[in-house]
């Protein structure tokens, strides 16, 4: 396996640093750091060909998304650049796109590109032995699939290098103008004189406004200001700067308002495998509360946040980050122990309660995010869930 | 007179063979309990390649689908499992290419293809306990249905990496969920065994709903022991999400819009139906189910974690 050179291992841990404080503030911004560091790692780092590549990319994958969760922005490009040079490699080999993953299909254990499993190889002598429950001897697991089969594998460095630099700089320009496709939507889906409820602070969602409002448009924007963190109030100032009339309420009021909404507009963390969000915390109210009033709840997400990934459990203690919190107690006026204090910064919403999904350049139902995210990413990729729990154990 | 002669022999033998093929059958069904009814059937069906004097491809076919259609009809095993299964395998060895036309040479290839097939599929359960071991977390109250070895090999699996307590319903009108609770207690996950009837009663202290399936069709709906329906319906008035692991090969392609579209060979034994003559059916039992997609969370199978709405892409990918 190939190491890594020292200004690879020094862009690596700057990056997670940055993490760690919190300096991407944007989603694109993470965005476009996390591929310039696998730019970098590509570009810099030694190995000959496409499958050393890849595990390079897999072994290096959990320190990348160290404190994050998995199904962060960071996984989700690693994800898809693993994909890409999968792509290249079968599009040198075949000379054309592949489509989509057919590697689990009858067609592929036919042609022998099937996800091959780890099954000790003479065990395949006596059908008969093979047939008798194998499960205690199974050592290594059966999901630990190769990679990439064998012929794209072998791909030289040189011939998938330059073919796989440029799809990164296309990948990384397409993430640049993400929010701007995404925000040209805005007249499809805002009309006039409609008044639209969001949630806190989003980029996204406020350059969708934006460009609605640059056009001519005329609409009410309810913003719910986000306690405790208030980001509501941000969103305010920068949208009334922009001539729109805006009302702050509190989340409170979400139930009392929506009667008068006439949609939702909202931006999200991520997006999971089930069409599920996980969204600022007091989303999953406002969700219910227009499932109740029959409004119609629009997420904005460009494709880097779409995850392959499923929620274990909706318990909203167990999948979820707590801040500190400071800002609704103070340290020093607290001297019983006996006093717990739960700020979530997240909440699942589950897939029957959102009616579309704003994509960069299309619009889909949650029912069809499987489609995309299978189009997206490989089903190989999928143990890296599981190779970034077992580095926490 | 000739003529007449050889015939009947041609019956006699048809017969022969059917009743090696039946006893070869319902030989592994006694002997290995455990492996699954579909598994069988596809043993079988390499069997019958193995005995087969057949000269050309075409009688070959011919005698495998006259097993196929022997299986389903004669025997009162799970009927879609088993259907799907050999549909699958079918399907599967007939995509072979071959490179010469001679028939024992293709026959070899046929065999060697229905290993491969088979070894993919008996991996399928140790697959889904793998993908699904993460939905299980710690302090979890598991409510399953019957009897199914795929739950059973999902929840020991899941045992090592978790602690939680399982209720099983006992599901007339075989009582099949005592035997899943006793295997449970032997593995030594905490089960109790409860009334189909108490289902709705218990579903507020459950966290997740685990299912096996006998078949899961094209619109993301199962097909499963009767009383599943049910518990689907329980689970999603309280809020509970309704897992499902099932092997792909139970995949068929079928698209049933309710429950009465269900047709009799699904619902009844072989024998129920040979024994009614065609005369009403109503009166009679059924054995399964149909539960619509809606009710249905997620499926855990060994092609990965699946939404219902996921599943008609991959029948489709299955089948090219």
């Amino acid at each position: 396996m190939a190491r890594l050179p020292t200004d690879v291992e020094t862009e690596i841990d700057r990056f997670c640093n940055d993490i760690k404080r919190n300096t991407y503030t944007r989603s694109a911004d993470l965005a476009l750091a996390t591929i310039f560091m696998f730019k970098k790692l590509i570009g810099e780092s030694k190995w000959s060909n496409a499958s050393e590549l890849i595990t390079l990319i897999r072994s290096q994958a959990h320190r990348l998304n160290q404190g994050q969760p998995v199904d962060s922005i960071t996984f989700n490009i690693t994800r898809r650049i693993l994909k890409l040079i999968r792509d290249v490699s079968a599009r040198i080999i075949h000379g054309k796109n592949e489509g989509s993953d057919i590697s689990l299909t009858l067609q592929a254990v036919l042609n022998d590109r099937a996800a091959t499993s780890t099954f000790n190889d003479d065990d395949n002598e006596n059908i008969e032995e093979n047939l008798q429950p194998k499960t205690q001897q199974i050592q290594r697991n059966l999901t630990d699939s190769t990679p990439i089969s064998n012929a794209e594998g072998e791909v030289s460095v040189q011939r998938l290098k330059p073919e796989l630099m440029d799809d990164l700089n296309w990948y990384s320009s397409d993430i640049e103008l993400s929010v701007k496709n995404l925000s040209q939507q805005a007249l499809a889906h805002i009309h006039a004189n409609e008044l639209i409820l969001t949630l806190g602070y989003s980029y996204t969602v406020e350059q969708f406004f934006k460009y609605a409002a640059s056009k001519n448009r005329k609409f009410h924007v309810f913003i719910l200001e986000h306690a405790p963190f208030f980001t509501g109030h941000k969103m305010a100032v920068n949208l009334s700067a922009l001539n729109i009339p805006v009302t702050v309420v509190t989340d409170s009021a979400v139930f009392a308002i929506m009667a008068r909404v006439n949609k939702i507009l909202i931006g999200t963390r991520s997006l999971l495998a089930n069409g599920g969000l996980t969204a600022k915390s007091g989303t999953y109210n406002l969700a219910l509360a227009a499932k109740h009033y029959n409004v119609p709840l629009l997420v904005c997400a460009p494709t880097y946040k779409f995850s392959p990934t499923y929620l274990p459990s909706f318990d909203p203690v167990m999948c979820n980050t707590f801040p500190s919190p400071e800002t609704i107690l103070s340290y020093e006026s607290i001297y019983q122990s006996s006093l717990d204090i739960v700020v979530p910064m997240h909440d699942y919403v589950p897939p029957e309660l959102v009616t579309l999904i704003i994509g960069s350049g299309m619009g889909n139902a949650p029912s069809y995010v499987y489609r995309i995210v299978s189009e997206l990413y490989s089903a190989e990729d999928n143990d890296l869930e599981r190779l970034q729990k077992e580095s926490l154990k | 007179m000739t003529h007449d002669n050889t015939t009947i022999t041609s019956n006699q033998q048809d017969n022969l063979e059917n009743d090696q093929t039946l006893q070869y059958f319902t030989g592994i069904r006694q002997q290995e309990p455990e492996t699954s009814v579909a598994i069988t059937a596809i043993r079988t069906l390499i069997d019958v390649i193995n005995r087969s004097s057949a000269g050309t491809m075409s009688q070959l076919s011919r005698e495998l689908k006259s097993a196929v259609l022997l299986l389903t009809t004669q025997t009162d095993s799970s009927m879609p499992s088993v259907k799907s299964g050999c549909e699958l395998f079918l399907r599967f060895i007939t995509l072979a290419k071959f490179d010469t036309f001679e028939i024992d040479e293709c026959r070899q290839k046929l065999i060697e293809r229905g290993e491969v097939f088979l070894e993919r599929t008996l991996s399928s359960r140790q697959r889904i306990a793998e993908y699904s071991q993460e939905f299980i977390v710690d302090g979890s109250i598991i409510l399953t249905h019957s009897y199914s070895r795929v739950v059973l090999a999902l929840l020991a699996y899941a045992s090592k990496f978790s602690r939680f307590k399982v209720y099983v319903t006992e599901s007339e009108p075989d009582k099949s969920g005592l035997q899943m609770r006793e295997e449970l207690e032997a593995i030594g996950i905490p089960s109790i065994c409860i009334l189909d009837a108490s289902v709705a009663y218990i579903m507020e202290k459950v966290t997740l709903v685990l299912m096996g399936a006998e078949a899961v069709v094209e619109s993301g709906g199962i097909i499963n022991k009767i009383g599943t329906f049910n518990i689907a319906i329980a689970a999603h008035e309280m809020n509970k999400p309704f897992y499902v692991a099932s092997e792909s090969f139970k995949f068929v392609r079928y698209y049933p819009l309710n429950n009465c579209d269900l047709p009799d060979h699904f619902k009844y034994k072989a024998s129920t139906i040979a024994r009614s003559n065609g005369k009403n059916l109503e009166s009679e039992h059924p054995l399964v189910d149909y539960t619509p997609p809606a009710y249905i969370t997620l499926l855990f199978t060994d092609i990965g974690t699946l939404t219902p709405s996921a599943v008609s892409d991959e029948l489709i990918k299955l089948y090219i």
